[in-house]
């Protein structure tokens, strides 16, 4: 294995202005505006495939199912977008591989994603004014020069969600019900939740977040 | 309760930089979404975000020239660079994954179809943690530019795709980092999604040759800068 440390050009050899190695590159301040965004087109399984979350027959004590389809403006599901969730936590967690409160999931081929995570909860969100569970979702796919981010609350905290600053923000109630999953049959840990990037189906939008 | 947060601004997605709908990038048309965002004040967003241990990541990960057999065709270089947020400040022991062509232009994925040969020695994925100084390393081999088929004879420009996580989610960035000089960034509709001028240069790596020994791999250094995504409402 090769050195990584860097070393100067060889004693005698003067190297031209232009080429000569800069003094103390790889430290320093970082350039001085944020970084765009770029999409990451159509090959992000490589990238984004190693720490998918696995998909699970059994929903663990204290989690939750979500799963939904992802559809663009044809109405068509997404076969090659990443779902990505995090579910807020009050202090950092351990550091285990992996976090137990983020999840990644690749679409099929019908745009379909599932995600199991610890279930929401609104002790967990802050400082600010109180907020219903959520969870942050993000779609990463080609066509999306950046993610779209979403919330998803949940449909069995209705108190909670009509206080939410959040929900209270967005006054078309169809558009608002998109940020609320809906049960997946009888278990009480499934939930669904569709993303619509644009309106389709006679179904609006989903409310996306700056 | 009780914090008064003001109201929850709104942005037109057409005025973000890149904005979701870049009509040269032709399968944004679809896959843009045409309502106002939602600007959520900062203290209703979530502070935290994932924690990645260290046994998530293994030693040669950052070594995309070593995760097979032999050693991959191609022009070695190191990647190198620092994750900051917008105040300079580094940004530790945060997961940054790549991505990449081979040198060929090629990818390792089942629906490249470009003619261009598989490399055998080289699958293109790497990650790794950030150091306290936020600095981040790779060893990678300098990837082909590719046809797509977005216009007539498209060339993406030679790239690394950047996936990192921040102190918090709403940091996550994904982007792609290039290679001065490239004569196709003039032509690539993804490049210019970006408006600003100076904003597109931050997606151009530049060339540092004291990234590594001499004469055994050419350095590009990248600097990765997060707290972009979040917009300026205009309106
Ligand atoms: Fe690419």
């Amino acid at each position: 294995m090769s050195s990584v440390a860097s070393g100067p050009a060889s004693p005698g050899e003067e190297l031209p202005p232009a080429v000569r190695p800069r003094p103390g590159a790889g430290a320093g301040a970082c350039s001085a505006g944020p970084t765009p965004w770029q999409t990451v087109g159509p090959y992000l399984a490589i990238g984004f495939e190693p720490i998918a979350s696995p998909h699970r027959d059994a929903i663990p004590a204290g989690s939750i199912r979500l799963s939904g389809r992802v559809l663009d403006g044809t109405g068509l599901g997404l076969p090659d977008a990443v779902v990505e969730t995090w579910n807020d936590r009050p202090a950092p967690e351990p550091a285990l591989p992996g976090s137990a409160c983020f999840s990644r999931c690749l679409t099929d081929a019908d745009g379909r994603y599932e995600v199991v995570t610890p279930r929401p909860v609104a002790a967990t969100i802050g400082p600010g004014p109180d907020q219903a569970p959520h969870l942050e979702l993000m779609v990463f796919a080609r066509g999306l020069i950046r993610a779209l981010r979403t919330r998803v609350y949940l449909p069995d905290e209705t108190g909670a969600n009509e206080g939410d600053p959040v929900l209270r923000a967005v006054a078309d109630e169809a558009r608002r019900a998109t940020l609320v999953a809906t049960r997946d049959g009888a278990d009480r840990a499934a939930y669904r939740f569709d993303v619509r990037i644009q309106a389709s189906g006679g179904l609006p939008e989903t409310v996306f977040f700056a | 309760m009780g914090v008064d947060v003001g109201p929850l601004g709104q942005v037109d997605p057409a005025t973000l930089d890149p904005p979701y709908d870049h009509p040269p990038y032709r399968s944004s048309a679809a896959r843009s979404p045409r309502e106002r965002l939602l600007l959520v004040p900062g203290a209703l967003e979530s502070r935290t975000g994932p924690v990645f241990g260290d046994g998530l990541v293994r030693p040669l990960d950052h070594d995309l020239t070593r995760q097979h057999s032999g050693v991959p065709i191609g022009e070695r270089i190191v990647v190198a660079g620092r994750l900051c947020d917008v105040g300079g400040h580094p940004v530790p022991g945060q997961l940054v994954e790549v991505w990449q062509a081979n040198a060929a232009g090629r990818y390792s994925h089942r629906v490249d179809g470009h003619d261009a040969p598989l490399d055998p020695n080289f699958t293109g994925y790497g990650r790794c943690l950030t150091a306290p100084d936020g600095s981040f390393r790779f060893v990678t081999v300098r990837p082909g530019a590719y046809p797509w088929s977005n216009h007539p004879n498209a060339w993406r420009p030679a790239h690394v795709h950047f996936s990192v996580f921040g102190r918090a989610f709403a940091d996550r960035l994904v982007t792609q980092m290039y290679f001065p000089g490239d004569p196709l960034l003039a032509f690539d509709p993804i490049f210019n999604s970006v408006a600003d001028p100076s904003a597109r240069a931050r997606l151009v790596s530049s060339l540092d040759l004291d990234l590594a020994d001499p004469g055994w791999a050419i350095g590009f250094r990248f600097d990765l800068v997060l707290g972009g995504s979040r917009a300026t409402p205009l309106g």
